[in-house]
């Protein structure tokens, strides 16, 4: 059973057509790889699966309309990173990872502020598995990058939800950085979890992702497994770039090598 | 005495200067009042100033109403233009606010000069002095203070301290060591209270933060239990000849007191 | 660096705020020893004492609670909102727009009709500004957008206040009026205390309600909306919070800035830069200053009093200079 499916999904943000007619699925226990270049459209598609942007059309979680849901049963389901790093206050690392409790704590006047023992033992266990246990009294504000972006990362695994939409997680990091990252969102797959994932680096992607969707101009280009999806076609069509590919331990690889005349315009 | 033709023309910028040109001008010889002068709330002198032009007190409309002198007041605007306005044969009279009765007689006596009016200014003067002379003593020496609904007083080295002295009072602001326009503390009217109130401007009192002190509980059940008199509006702002006719109204106000010292109802407006 | 936990800084807050109390209803005009002050205060003083200690210092202190408690709360609840250190009241044109409010009311006499006329119509005109900083963040406005939008909210209602002013009939209201907008708590009596006590109340209420929203905004918006945080009800609390409170405190104490901008940046450490956790310490700081500023007022051996905004200004604005110059960086 698939775990999200989309229908349709079409976006218009200030009167331009962002995402158009958008459909795809992804399955339980899913890494799900979302390409395309720059302006495709993928972090307002992300938007929207979080319900962060109106749209037209249908995405049913576990079978149901998302968008029927309380605010309260959806912040269960879906965690959502986002691309920008706004974090205003140096808060202590502890802190900015409990905040991924906020589904859970009870009313106001119960316990606020406080979090009980479940809770802090997901917390602990989410800073252990992206080894940022060491931080936890560090300011957000002091950390490195790589350190900050596994932070973050802790403060998703934490609100323990089936799906997880993580928004260029591995930009601005380094390359051990970002094998850790995409290890660790393969990792949270195992349990049955989904996670749509989007990426620039194709390496990455071809590397990790169960399956890929690629857009451009907000339309779908093409879906299926990363040698479906990242053909030199496809590549032209919509990177203009031409990609050196292989095969290492049985697994395909693509590595951007040149750019080409894009196909189209 | 001089034709009026002959006399300087003679405008006023200021309600105060208005009050002390009607008094002593040559009708013919005044060209222009000051707008205030018209508005009841704070005039005396509406019917007079209606019978001239009236001016907001700017530079232009000097130029354009040619007087031979104008009357301004300390802190008048158009000072940087005294020389524009010399070039057009304009004199300004700049004119002190008073501190003490004998200033407001002093001014009076300067400016009937400058406008050639002295005989009718010594005249007014005389008057002036006999009518505050003849209230001299005939009340009790109360120990009055004069409050304003913001809690303001007048403390030494105000006009209103010296008419309190003249008329026999004994001012409580200057006995408790304030000077000038100072703010008497709530504290010190529960510490010291005065016999008598002198209220200046209540009938303004507000139910807005303005005039928390004038609608402060206490400073309310105070003045229902200690006689109070009002002061006229239009005759105490300023401080000149007019004063007296203020004096002889508070005088009245106090000899109509019941004897004794019963309350005074000093209702909301 | 020494260390409180938020629980004993509430504790700490709340006890200065009562030793201050105790301080500022023996500080007066009249010398009072403690003894008479305590006399005075429980009833068994002479009139005298109990007329002054009751009637006219206790007001005072209730009052400078009041306007602490809803100085510095919106001044939290605001930096949190809109993710900025120098949010505030003040800044965002809020107390102007209440003070513009209250002359309105004034001038027009409403309050001839209504005692309750002069906090309506301040807490109104609050709304007023704050829903068109509400309108701006919806349309997506930076924060920088916000605050250069607060400042010609500002701008604009001292702007409209002084054409009141130009306008108004009597010359000697005019300078009541001018004073009274520079922000006092003197002379005050429970008339007052009871005009704003309602809506500061509830106004504070709906501001501390927003506290664990708040924590979570610390992410960014996407990030707080997606863990079930709902931004149109956190933005409409805290908008009516602050226009409740701030708007009524204005109507009886005038404008007294910058208390919103320096308790919460002074006490943000000692609750882990949480901007929930920081609204009570706040409130109970804000009244802690303003406690303070008052006394400071009184202590201060000037001819005339000084007015209690001008003091605020005084160590307010050095402060917010500082706290530009050193987010310059960040912020533009």
């Amino acid at each position: 059973m698939s775990l999200l499916d989309i229908a349709g999904l079409d976006v218009v943000l200030g009167g331009k057509s962002l995402v158009r007619g958008l459909s795809f699925e992804i399955g339980e226990g899913e890494l799900l790889g979302l390409v395309g270049p720059n302006g495709a459209g993928k972090s307002t598609l992300v938007k929207a699966v979080a319900q962060l942007l109106e749209y037209r059309g249908e995405i049913r979680f576990q079978g149901r309309p998302l968008n029927a849901l309380s605010a309260r049963e959806r912040a269960r389901c879906l965690a959502y990173l986002s691309q920008e790093d706004p974090v205003q206050w140096p808060i202590s690392v502890r802190d900015l990872v409990g905040l991924g409790r906020h589904p859970y704590r009870g009313s106001w006047w119960r316990g606020a502020g406080r979090s009980g023992t479940g809770d802090l033992e997901a917390i602990e266990s989410a800073m252990r598995l992206t080894d940022v246990w060491r931080l936890r009294e560090r300011r957000v504000t002091e950390l490195s990058g790589g350190e900050r972006a596994r932070a973050r990362l802790a403060r998703v695994l934490v609100v323990e939800a089936p799906l997880i939409l993580a928004d260029e997680p591995v930009a601005a990091l380094d390359p051990r950085h970002q094998l850790q990252v995409m290890q660790l969102l393969r990792s949270a797959c195992q349990s049955g979890r989904g996670v749509l994932v989007v990426l620039h680096d194709l390496t990455l992607a071809s590397r990790f992702c169960d399956r890929l969707v690629m857009m451009d101009r907000g339309e779908l280009i093409a879906t299926g497994t990363p040698t479906e999806v990242l053909t030199a076609e496809n590549l032209a069509r919509t990177y203009g770039v031409r990609a050196v590919m292989g095969e290492h331990d049985g697994q395909g690889y693509v590595v951007p090598w040149d750019t080409s005349e894009p196909l189209r315009s | 005495m001089a034709d009026p033709a002959s006399l300087p023309r003679v405008a006023s910028t200021n309600l105060c200067a208005d009050l002390m040109l009607v008094q002593i001008a040559d009708p013919a010889q005044i060209v222009s009042l000051s707008y205030q002068s018209r508005d009841p709330r704070v005039s005396s002198i509406v019917e007079v100033a209606r019978a001239y032009p009236e001016n907001r007190g700017g530079v232009e409309d000097l130029l354009y109403l040619k007087p031979d002198i104008a009357l301004v007041y300390t802190g008048w605007n158009g000072r940087g233009h005294a020389e524009l306005l010399a070039g057009r044969g304009i004199e300004i009279l700049p004119l002190p606010y008073p501190a003490t009765w004998s200033d407001a007689l002093k001014t009076t006596r300067e400016i009937a000069a400058r406008i050639g009016r002295v005989e009718a200014g010594e005249i007014r003067i005389a008057e002036a002095k006999q009518r505050m002379r003849e209230l001299r003593a005939r009340i009790r020496p109360y120990r009055a203070l004069y409050l304003r609904p913001s809690g303001g007083t007048a403390g030494s080295g105000t006009y209103v301290d010296d008419l309190l002295r003249l008329l026999g009072l004994r001012n409580v602001a200057a006995e408790q060591g304030l000077s000038g326009w100072g703010r008497f503390p709530l504290e010190r009217l529960v510490t010291s209270p005065p016999d008598l109130f002198l209220l200046g401007y209540f009938d303004r009192v507000r139910p807005g933060v303005a005039s928390a002190y004038g609608r402060h509980p206490l400073l309310r059940s105070m003045l229902e239990r200690t006689p109070a008199v009002r002061v006229s509006g239009t005759l105490w702002g300023c401080g000149g000849l007019e004063l007296v006719g203020a004096a002889e109204r508070i005088v009245a106000q106090i000899e109509a007191l019941p004897t004794g010292s019963g309350p005074i109802a000093v209702g909301q407006p | 660096m020494f260390q409180i936990r938020p629980r004993s800084l509430t504790l700490v807050l709340v006890l200065t705020l009562l030793g201050l109390s105790l301080a500022s209803l023996c500080f007066g005009e009249a010398p009072l020893s403690l003894g008479e002050v305590v006399g005075g205060l429980l009833g068994t003083g002479t009139e005298e004492q109990r007329l002054i200690v009751q009637q006219i210092r206790l007001p005072r202190v209730l009052l400078a609670w009041l306007v602490g408690c809803s100085l510095g709360a919106s001044g939290a609840a605001l930096q949190g909102l809109l993710r900025n250190p120098l949010a505030e009241p003040g800044l965002l044109g809020i107390s102007a727009s209440a003070g513009l409010g209250a002359v309105v009311a004034l001038y027009f006499g409403l309050t001839a009709l209504s005692l309750w006329a002069l906090p309506v119509a301040a807490m109104s005109f609050a709304l007023l500004a704050t829903a068109v900083l509400y309108a701006l963040t919806r349309a997506g406005s930076t924060n920088l957008t916000l605050i250069l939008a607060g400042i010609a909210l500002s701008s604009l209602a001292t702007a409209l206040t002084s054409l009141a002013l130009n306008l108004a009939p009597n010359p000697g209201g005019v300078q009541d009026i001018v004073l009274w907008l520079l922000g006092s708590i003197a002379d005050r009596s429970f008339d007052d205390v009871w005009l704003c006590l309602p809506f500061v109340i509830v106004g504070l209420a709906l501001l501390l309600l927003t506290g664990p929203s708040l924590d979570v905004l610390a992410l960014g918006e996407g990030e707080a909306r997606t863990l079930g945080v709902d931004l149109g009800r956190l933005r409409g609390l805290i908008i009516l919070g602050s226009a409740l409170s701030v708007g009524a405190t204005v109507a009886v104490s005038g404008a007294i800035g910058f208390v919103g901008l320096v308790v919460p940046h002074l006490l943000r450490r000692f609750v882990d830069y949480r901007p929930g956790r920081l609204l009570l310490p706040s409130a109970l700081g804000g009244a802690v200053l303003i406690l303070a500023a008052d006394i400071a007022v009184r202590l201060l051996d000037t001819p005339k009093e000084l007015m209690l905004g001008v003091v605020t200004a005084l160590i307010g604005a050095p402060f917010f200079m500082a706290l530009v110059l050193r987010s310059r960086r960040d912020m533009l």
